[in-house]
This record gives C-alpha cells, sequence and structure tokens, in this order.
C-alpha cells in the first residue's frame, strides 16, 4: 500500500492537551487558600469522583485499543490518550490541592488518592 | 480531531480497491471504539456532580468531534470505493452507471439511491427517507417500501454489489458487499 504521510500537527488535540492545565479551576471553585473546610471537602469530593471517572476511561481506551488495528491503535494513542492523561492529571493535582487544604485545616491529611 | 483529516499513510487518490476497503474498515472500527467511549463517558459524567459535568462536557465535545470527522473520512473512501469500482452517478440526467450498464430513474429512485450512496452503512427510518432524501415528510410511508422494491431491482440490474437492506428498528442501509 502507498504510505503518504499525514500532517502531523493536531492543532484541535494541543488545544485540548493545553485544557488540561492545572491551574484552570472549575467553574465555582474558587481559591483553596481560603476556602472553608466545607468547601475543601466538597471540592476535594468533586475532584475524586472525576478522576476516577478519566481514570476508568482511560483504562477502558486501553482496552479497547487492543481490538483496533495498527493505524487505528496509533490514531487513538495520539488523539484520546494524551487528552485523556492531561485531564486527568489536572484533576490529579487540583485533587491535590483540596487535599492539602482539607489537611490544613484538619490539622492532619484525611486523604489518601 | 479537524473533519476530514487524514491519517497516516492514508491516500484517497489511491486506485487500488483493497486500499479503500482497508481504510473503510479502520474508520469503522474507530467509529465504532468512539461509540463505545462515548457511551462510557455519558454513563459516568451522568453521576457526577454539576460542576464535574461541566467540566467532564470537554471530554464529550473532543470525542464527538473525532467520530463526525472519522464519519466525513468514512463517507469519503465510500464515494471513492464506488468510483474504483466504476459506479458512475449522473445528477442531471438521473442516470446511473456500472461496469457498462446504464439505468434511468425516476425523480424519486434518483433522490433516494444518491441519499443512500452519499450515507452508505447508516440505517435510515423511514420518516427521515421521508424528510432527508425527498424533503417531503408528507408522503405516505409505502411510498419508501414501493421506491426501495424499485431501487433494489435497479441494483440486481445493474450488477451493483450492494443490498438495500431493512432491519426491524433500525430502518433501511445501503450496504455495500464485501466479496
Amino acid at each position: 500500500m502507498k504510505k503518504v504521510q499525514a500532517q502531523r500537527a493536531r492543532p484541535d488535540i494541543d488545544a485540548a492537551v493545553r485544557g488540561g492545565d492545572w491551574t484552570q479551576p472549575m467553574d465555582g471553585e474558587g481559591a483553596p487558600g481560603v476556602s472553608t473546610l466545607k468547601h475543601a471537602l466538597y471540592w476535594r469530593e468533586i475532584y475524586t469522583d472525576i478522576l476516577a471517572m478519566e481514570e476508568k476511561v482511560l483504562a477502558r481506551i486501553r482496552q479497547l485499543m487492543d481490538t483496533q488495528s495498527e493505524e487505528g491503535r496509533r490514531e487513538v494513542e495520539l488523539t484520546n490518550v494524551p487528552v485523556v492523561v492531561a485531564q486527568a492529571e489536572r484533576f490529579r493535582q487540583r485533587l491535590g490541592y483540596w487535599d492539602a487544604r482539607v489537611a490544613q485545616l484538619n490539622g492532619k491529611s484525611s486523604h489518601k488518592p | 480531531m479537524g473533519p476530514s483529516r487524514a491519517l497516516e499513510g492514508e491516500d484517497l487518490a489511491t486506485k487500488r480497491w483493497e486500499d479503500a476497503r482497508h481504510w473503510i474498515s479502520i474508520y469503522a472500527d474507530l467509529l465504532e471504539f468512539k461509540r463505545g467511549i462515548l457511551a462510557r463517558v455519558h454513563r459516568d459524567v451522568a453521576n457526577l456532580q454539576p460542576p464535574a459535568q461541566k467540566a467532564a462536557a470537554t471530554d464529550l465535545r473532543i470525542i464527538e468531534t473525532q467520530m463526525q470527522g472519522y464519519q466525513e473520512r468514512l463517507d469519503l473512501w465510500y464515494r471513492r470505493i464506488w468510483e474504483l469500482q466504476g459506479l458512475w452517478v449522473d445528477p442531471v440526467g438521473r442516470v446511473v452507471r456500472h461496469q457498462g450498464k446504464e439505468a434511468s430513474l425516476t425523480k424519486r429512485e434518483f433522490q433516494l439511491l444518491q441519499f443512500l450512496l452519499d450515507h452508505p452503512h447508516r440505517f435510515f427510518t423511514t420518516q427521515q427517507i421521508l424528510g432527508q432524501a425527498w424533503a417531503d415528510p408528507a408522503l405516505f410511508p409505502e411510498e419508501v417500501r414501493n421506491y426501495v422494491r424499485r431501487l433494489r431491482q435497479i441494483l440486481v440490474d445493474l450488477t451493483i454489489p450492494a443490498d438495500l437492506v431493512n432491519k426491524p428498528g433500525r430502518g433501511y442501509s445501503l450496504l455495500f458487499r464485501a466479496s
């Protein structure tokens, strides 16, 4: 089969990966440093749940990749995987902030991510 | 993924029938893959609290955009495979030629065939065909059955390697015959 080099730049994926910037809070989140314990616990739960979801999605992607052709796997590696990994990393970092805040307000760490 | 972006190694200008089949298979698999992921994300997002749902919507948008791009590539490959198969469609004269055989179609026959050729391997209900292929939802559903019967005969007469199938609950689809 004739091989043609496809355009490598993927601005859409680059943008999506940039969306994984962990300095970005969710709407209504506010800064951990000035939050109450109740607020910190709420956001810690939010990030725990969404991180768990992203990790399950990533596991499912990797599982389904086994059924793909070589070209299909490459496409998924290039598109889905970096996006989900970046998102998961963002949520993990944000969870870390809230976990630290809860620990600070409680005087001890009460959550193991 | 931007719509209609080619994958590495993909060459729509290929003259090889098996290349077209290869890429049709890859895009069909990718679409199935994305449907699986999308279903998973939809299910999981529903269990999140509203702020997290909003953040997770990014995943859904990306997957849906990618699927749209894959569907466009799949449609391009289907059109290409018809070209390589020697199928020629003239919308002005409403004539269809395939490997030396020719048929003149009525307006509605042609509209239905063109619609199904443009969206192969997708199922359409009677109402969707009335609205999208003929842009006349007021027509009776029996008309669809009538024209499907006529098109099936045209496919046979022109030895076009495709079947116009009907699946209960899903509707009609033009399925390319692999062999």
